[in-house]
C-alpha cells in the first residue's frame, strides 16, 4: 500500500460513522426533464403532464435514479475548490478522500415513494465503511455510503448505499 | 388507470435495450447531474487514470438498466429497489446492450413484485454491470400511483 492510500484509508476510517451536512434539494420539472433526455428516456411520463396523469401520477413523476444520480442540488462549490480530480460536490465533498482517485462502484436503491415534481427534501449522508481490497492496479479503498431522502413533510423517498471506489 | 402491457412471470426475457453512447450524453448527463469528475469529460485526464477514453457514468449505465427493467410493464409501473456493480467501464462509440430475465414473481399491495437479474454488455461482449431490480407492476385493479 502506498503512503497516499494508506494516509487516506487510515482518514477515511477514522470518519466511519460521521454524518455530512443535510442537503436541500427540489424536484422540479425542468431539472427532471433534462435528466430523462440526458439518461435516454422515452417514456412521456417525464415528459407531458397529461401522460403522466393517464399513468396514475398526480404530478410529473422523475426517473427512479435521478435522486440519488444528481450530485449536487445546490449551486456547489466554486470551481478552483474542486478536488483535481474534479469531484468534490455535494453529498461526498465533506469526506476527507485524500488524494484518492474515485469512481462510482454501484449502488443499492430502496424507493419508498414516488419522485414527484414539486417535492422538496433532505438529503443526509453517513460514511457507513471504509476497507480495503487488493485490485488487479494496486490496493483499491472500498467506500460504503448510505444517503437517505426526506420529503420535508417527513415521507422517506429513498435510500442509498453506495459503493466509491478509491485508488 | 395505467395500462399494462405485460405480465411479469418466472422465466421471461427482458426484451434488449441497445444504446449507442456518445459524448454528447456524456456531457448532458454530467449537466444534468451536476458531476463535474473530469474522468468524464476529459479525455487526457481520464487516460491519465488509466481509461481508453472518458468514461461513462456509473449513474448512466443504472439509468440504461432501469429502463430495460421498467418497458415491458407500461407506465405505471415502478422500481421498488435496484442494485447494481459497476464490472467494467465503458465509452463513447460503445454499444450497451441490457438484457435481463425475470426470476421471482409475487404480490404487494394489490401490485405485482417482480425481481429481474440485468446485464450490461459493451462491445467486445465485455460485461459492464450486474444488477438485480424488483418493478412493481399494477395489476389489472390497481391505479394510481406507488413506489
Amino acid at each position: 500500500m502506498t503512503t497516499d492510500v494508506t494516509s487516506a484509508y487510515d482518514g477515511l476510517r477514522g470518519a466511519i460513522g460521521a454524518q455530512g451536512q443535510p442537503l436541500r434539494g427540489a424536484l422540479d420539472i425542468v431539472s427532471i426533464e433534462r435528466f430523462a433526455r440526458a439518461s435516454g428516456e422515452i417514456d412521456e411520463i417525464y415528459y407531458s403532464d397529461d401522460a403522466a396523469r393517464a399513468a396514475g401520477y398526480s404530478a410529473r413523476p422523475a426517473p427512479p435514479l435521478m435522486l440519488s444520480s444528481v450530485q449536487e442540488w445546490g449551486g456547489g462549490p466554486a470551481v478552483d475548490a474542486l478536488r483535481p480530480d474534479g469531484s468534490g460536490v455535494g453529498k461526498e465533498s465533506w469526506l476527507p478522500f485524500g488524494g484518492l482517485q474515485i469512481m462510482g462502484g454501484g449502488q443499492s436503491l430502496d424507493v419508498h415513494a414516488p419522485l414527484l415534481a414539486g417535492t422538496t427534501f433532505t438529503a443526509v449522508p453517513t460514511l457507513e465503511d471504509v476497507t480495503l481490497k487488493s485490485g488487479g492496479s494496486g490496493e483499491l479503498v472500498m467506500i460504503t455510503i448510505t444517503t437517505r431522502y426526506m420529503a420535508d413533510d417527513g415521507q422517506p423517498l429513498l435510500t442509498c448505499t453506495e459503493t466509491l471506489i478509491g485508488r | 388507470m395505467s395500462p399494462v402491457t405485460a405480465t411479469p412471470y418466472v422465466g421471461m426475457r427482458i426484451p434488449d435495450i441497445v444504446t449507442e453512447i456518445t459524448t454528447a450524453q456524456l456531457f448532458l448527463f454530467s449537466a444534468a447531474t451536476w458531476n463535474p469528475h473530469r474522468i468524464h469529460y476529459d479525455k487526457p485526464y481520464a487516460q491519465s487514470e488509466q481509461f481508453e477514453d472518458v468514461v461513462v457514468q456509473s449513474h448512466l449505465h443504472a439509468c440504461l438498466l432501469s429502463q430495460a427493467a421498467l418497458a415491458p410493464f407500461g407506465p405505471g409501473a415502478t422500481i421498488r429497489s435496484i442494485s447494481w456493480q459497476n464490472r467494467a467501464p465503458a465509452y463513447p462509440g460503445d454499444t450497451l446492450v441490457v438484457s435481463g430475465e425475470v426470476t421471482e414473481v409475487g404480490e404487494a399491495d394489490g401490485r405485482v413484485l417482480a425481481t429481474i437479474a440485468l446485464l450490461e454488455h459493451r462491445s467486445g461482449n465485455i460485461v459492464c454491470v450486474r444488477a438485480t431490480a424488483t418493478v412493481a407492476v399494477p395489476s389489472m385493479s390497481t391505479a394510481g400511483e406507488g413506489a
